[in-house]
C-alpha cells in the first residue's frame, strides 16, 4: 500500500539534489548582475520601509508602551500621570482580582472550543467534498456564520436561547421540560458560548480544510483503492498526514483567536453568571475600560502576551515536527 | 457610446476646470454660510453629548428648540450629539473623548451618576459651586440625595436633571386571582403574598429577585441593607461595611425568597441585564422592582388599569436609593461656558423639567416641579407616581468615591453567587468586603 513519506527521508534526498544546483546567489553572481550586496540591501530596506514605519508606529510602540504602564498605577481617564509601582500589578493579578479566574475561564473555553471546531470544520469538509446536487449552496450556508457579524449572531442566539418565548425551550417545553436560562445558569453559559464559537467558526475552518482536501493527488487513493485499502485507512494513512500543515494551521490560530475571545462573551453572557465566563480579555476589557484601572489591565495585556507567544511556539515545535511532504 | 455633450466637455479642459470649482465650492460655500448664521450675531455655539431615545428624544428636541428660541439662548445656541452608548458604555466613550481634547461642552443626563466621580477626576468638569450661589440654583433647589451624588470632595459637579429611583411594581390581575386585598409594606408581607400566589395562580412566582453582576443588583440591594439600618462605607470612605449583619440580614431576604421557591429561581436574562420587566409581562412573576420609566412599556402589556406601583418594603426602616441621571458643564472657552451655564439653568427652570419629566417618566429633581400645574395634572391623571416621589423623602444615595464601579462590581458579583446559592449570604458579603477593602485600601495608597 502507498504510504506518504515522512518530512526527513524526503529532505534527504532533495538536499542530494541541491548540493549540484547553485544558490541563487551564485548564480547572480555568476551571471555577471549588475546589483551590488548594498544596492539590494537598500532596495530591500526601501521597500518595506512604508510598512515597518506603520508597523512601528501602531505595534511596536504602543506594545513597549504596554510593558511600561504595566509598572505603573496609571488611569488612563484622569489627568494624573502615571506612577512607576514596579511589580505590585504583576503581584495584584495573582491575588483577588479574579484575573487566575479569568485565566481558567480561558483555557476552558480553548480546550473545548480548538478541537471541536477543527473537528467540525474536517467532518464538514470531508462531507461537502463529495460532488452531490446543491454542494455549493451548503457550503455557503456553513460559511456564512464565519462572515455574519459576532454581535448580530449571538443576538439571535440569544433570542433562540431565552427562556421567555425562545425557540429552544419551547421545544424543551413541549417534552415537558421546565425553561432553562442557559445564557445565566452554570454551567450552560460557558457550554453556549463554546458552542457559539464552534458553530461560528466550523464554516472558516471547512473552507481550509477543503482546499487542503483538493491538493491531495487522486493518485493515492487509487493505488490504495487497488491495494484493498478502507476508507478508515486511506482517511489515516493518506489524508490526514496530507492535509496535516492545515490542520496546524487552524490550531495555531484557533489557539491565538481562543485566548482573546472577548465579542462573544461581551454580546452574550457579560461574563456571568457570576464570574464564570469572565475570559482574559474581557477582565483586560473591565479593568481598564470600566474601573480604569490601566497600570492592572497592562500587566494582564503582557500577561496574556507572553501565554500566546508561549502556546503559539509549543504548538509550532510539536506540531511542526510531523510535517511530511509529497513524494514526488 | 459617448454622448455628443460629455465628448465636448473633454475637449474643453477650461469649462471642466469650472465645473470641479464649482463643485467644490458650492459645499464650502454652503458650510460658509451656515456658521455665518451663528457667528454674525457673535453667537456662541455649544455642543452638548445626550443619548436619549425614545419619547426622551424627542422630548429632548423640543427642549433645545425651546432654549434656542427663548431669551436664554440670546447669545447662545445649544446643538446636541446623539452618543450611542448605552449605560457604562458611556464613561469609556466620554474619557476617551476628554482625553483626546473632542469632548463636548455639556453632558446630558449622565446615567451612570455613580461614576461621576471617576469623570471629576479628570480635571475637564467645571465646579458649579461658584454659579450656583449667586444664580439662583442653591444645593436646596434640588432634593438633597439627588444633590448628594452630584457632589464629590465637597465640590459640586453637575446637576441631576432626570430624577430616578424605584419601587415595587405589581400584577393586579394576579393580586386578585390570589385573593390579595392591599398591597405589603414590609418583606414579610411580600414572602406572605408570595407564597399565596404560588399556592393559588398556577406557573407564576411571588417576585423576582434582582439577578445579576451589575449596578442594578446593588443598587437595589443596598436599599435592603439601609433598611436593616446598615451602612455601605464607614463614614470617612475608608472601610467597606456592608457586610455587616444588617447587609446580611437584607441579602437573606431575597434568598429566602428563592429557597422557599416563591420568587423566580434564576435570571430572565443575561447576567448583566437583570430587569425584571420581561418576566413580568410574560406574566411569570407577580412582583417586581424597577423605576416609574417602565410604567408605559408595562401598560402596554398587561393593559392600563392592571399594573399597580406600591412602596418598595421595609425591614426595619423604609430606606429607598437614588439613581439620578446628571449633567455637567466641561471646560471650554468663557463664551462657553458662560452658555453651559446658561442651558443648566434653563433645564432645571420649573416649568421646562415638568414638561420634560411628563414626556420621559423620570421623576423631578427640583424640588418646585411638584407644585407646578403641568406636573400636578399629571401626577392626578397617573397616581402611581406619587409613590416614587415620596419615597424620595427618606431616600440616600450612593456614596461618591472614585473606585465605586469597582467595589459594586466585585459586591454584584457575589450577591449573585448568593442568590443563585452557592455562597451563603455572609459568606458572600464577606468576600466582597474583603475585596472592597482591598481595593479602597489600594487607591489610598
Amino acid at each position: 500500500m502507498v504510504e506518504v513519506q515522512p518530512a526527513a527521508r524526503v529532505r534527504q534526498r532533495r538536499s542530494a539534489a541541491s548540493a549540484r544546483r547553485p544558490s541563487p546567489r551564485e548564480q547572480v553572481r555568476r551571471s555577471g548582475g549588475g546589483i551590488n550586496r548594498r544596492e539590494e540591501l537598500l532596495a530591500g530596506y526601501m521597500f518595506i520601509a512604508p510598512t515597518a514605519a506603520l508597523l512601528s508606529l501602531f505595534y511596536f510602540v504602543p506594545l513597549i508602551e504596554t510593558f511600561y504602564y504595566s509598572f505603573t498605577r496609571w488611569d488612563p481617564a484622569s489627568i494624573t500621570p502615571a506612577q512607576f509601582i514596579g511589580l505590585k500589578n504583576y503581584s495584584l493579578l495573582t491575588g483577588q482580582v479574579g484575573f487566575l479566574a479569568a485565566v481558567w475561564h480561558t483555557f476552558v473555553y480553548l480546550a473545548f472550543t480548538v478541537p471541536l471546531s477543527v473537528a467540525v470544520g474536517l467532518g464538514l469538509a470531508l462531507l461537502l467534498n463529495r460532488p452531490f446536487r446543491g454542494r455549493g449552496i451548503y457550503r455557503t450556508l456553513v460559511f456564512t456564520p464565519y462572515i455574519a457579524p459576532v454581535v448580530g449572531s449571538a443576538l439571535v442566539f440569544s433570542y433562540i436561547l431565552s427562556p421567555l418565548g425562545g425557540v429552544f425551550n419551547d421545544l424543551l417545553n413541549a417534552f415537558g421540560i421546565r425553561s432553562i436560562n442557559f445564557l445565566a445558569q452554570n454551567p450552560w453559559a460557558m457550554i453556549w458560548l463554546i458552542i457559539f464559537s464552534v458553530w461560528q467558526v466550523a464554516g472558516f475552518n471547512m473552507v481550509i480544510y477543503l482546499a487542503a482536501l483538493s491538493s491531495v493527488p487522486e493518485v493515492y487513493y487509487e493505488a490504495s483503492e487497488m491495494d484493498g485499502a478502507r476508507w478508515w485507512a486511506r482517511f489515516r494513512h493518506i489524508t490526514w498526514p496530507l492535509i496535516w500543515p492545515s490542520t496546524t494551521f487552524l490550531l495555531v490560530i484557533g489557539v491565538v483567536n481562543s485566548i482573546q475571545v472577548f465579542t462573544q462573551v461581551y454580546a452574550l453572557t457579560r461574563g456571568g453568571p457570576i464570574d464564570s465566563t469572565w475570559t482574559v480579555i474581557y477582565w483586560i476589557y473591565q479593568q481598564d475600560f470600566v474601573y480604569f484601572n490601566g497600570g492592572l489591565a497592562t500587566a494582564g495585556s503582557v500577561v496574556l502576551f507572553l501565554i500566546g507567544m508561549i502556546l503559539t511556539l509549543l504548538q509550532l515545535r510539536f506540531l511542526g515536527r510531523r510535517r511530511v511532504e509529497l513524494l514526488t | 457610446m459617448k454622448r455628443h455633450s460629455d465628448v465636448a466637455m473633454m475637449r474643453s479642459p477650461r469649462k471642466m476646470g469650472r465645473l470641479v470649482a464649482g463643485l467644490v465650492a458650492c459645499p464650502l460655500a454652503l458650510v460658509g454660510m451656515s456658521s455665518v448664521a451663528h457667528a454674525s450675531s457673535s453667537v456662541t455655539n455649544i455642543n452638548m453629548w445626550e443619548g436619549d431615545t425614545g419619547p426622551a428624544a424627542t422630548a429632548l428636541k423640543a427642549q433645545v428648540a425651546g432654549y434656542n428660541a427663548s431669551g436664554y439662548g440670546k447669545t447662545c445656541h445649544a446643538g446636541t450629539t446623539f452618543i450611542a452608548a448605552t449605560g457604562h458604555e458611556f464613561t469609556p466613550k466620554l474619557l476617551t473623548a476628554l482625553s483626546s481634547g473632542s469632548g463636548p461642552n455639556l453632558v446630558l443626563s449622565y446615567s451612570e451618576p455613580q461614576d461621576m466621580a471617576e469623570v471629576a477626576a479628570t480635571g475637564h468638569l467645571i465646579t458649579l459651586n461658584s454659579y450656583m450661589s449667586k444664580d439662583g440654583r442653591p444645593a436646596s433647589y434640588f432634593y438633597p440625595a439627588m444633590m448628594k451624588a452630584s457632589t464629590f470632595s465637597g465640590k459640586v459637579y453637575s446637576f441631576p436633571t432626570d430624577g430616578g429611583d424605584y419601587a415595587i411594581l405589581y400584577n393586579k390581575k394576579i393580586f386578585k386571582e390570589a385573593g390579595i386585598a392591599g398591597t405589603p409594606t414590609t418583606w414579610a408581607q411580600v414572602t406572605a403574598d408570595s407564597a399565596k400566589i404560588v399556592k393559588s395562580v398556577k406557573g407564576v412566582y411571588g417576585f423576582y429577585v434582582p439577578f445579576g453582576v451589575n449596578e442594578w443588583t446593588v443598587w437595589t440591594f443596598e436599599s435592603m441593607l439601609w433598611s436593616e439600618g446598615g451602612h455601605f462605607l464607614n463614614a470617612n470612605n475608608t472601610k467597606a461595611e456592608f457586610g455587616s449583619s444588617a447587609g446580611v440580614a437584607g441579602l437573606n431576604v431575597w434568598v429566602n425568597l428563592l429557597k422557599k421557591h416563591l420568587a423566580y429561581p434564576s435570571s430572565l436574562s443575561n447576567s448583566a441585564q437583570n430587569a425584571g420587566y420581561p418576566g413580568f409581562q410574560d406574566g411569570k412573576v407577580a412582583m417586581y422592582i424597577d423605576g416609574s420609566y417602565d410604567l408605559g412599556i408595562d401598560d402596554k402589556a398587561l393593559g392600563a388599569g392592571n399594573v399597580g406601583v406600591f412602596q418598595f418594603p421595609k425591614t426595619k426602616q423604609f430606606a429607598m436609593n437614588t439613581g439620578t441621571n446628571q449633567s455637567f458643564m466641561l471646560k471650554g472657552t468663557p463664551a462657553q461656558e458662560t452658555c453651559e451655564w446658561d442651558y443648566l439653568k434653563y433645564m432645571t427652570e420649573p416649568s421646562v423639567q415638568a414638561n420634560w419629566d411628563v414626556a420621559t417618566g423620570f421623576i423631578p429633581t427640583v424640588k418646585a416641579v411638584a407644585q407646578t400645574p403641568t406636573y400636578k395634572a399629571f401626577v392626578a391623571k397617573d397616581p402611581r407616581l406619587k409613590v416614587f416621589v415620596q419615597e424620595l423623602n427618606y431616600a440616600h444615595t450612593r456614596p461618591s468615591i472614585q473606585n465605586y464601579a469597582q467595589i459594586s462590581a466585585e459586591l454584584g458579583t457575589q450577591i449573585e453567587a448568593a442568590l443563585m446559592q452557592q455562597k451563603s449570604a455572609q459568606a458572600a458579603l464577606s468576600a466582597a468586603q474583603a475585596q472592597a477593602n482591598q481595593i479602597l485600601a489600594s487607591s489610598a495608597g
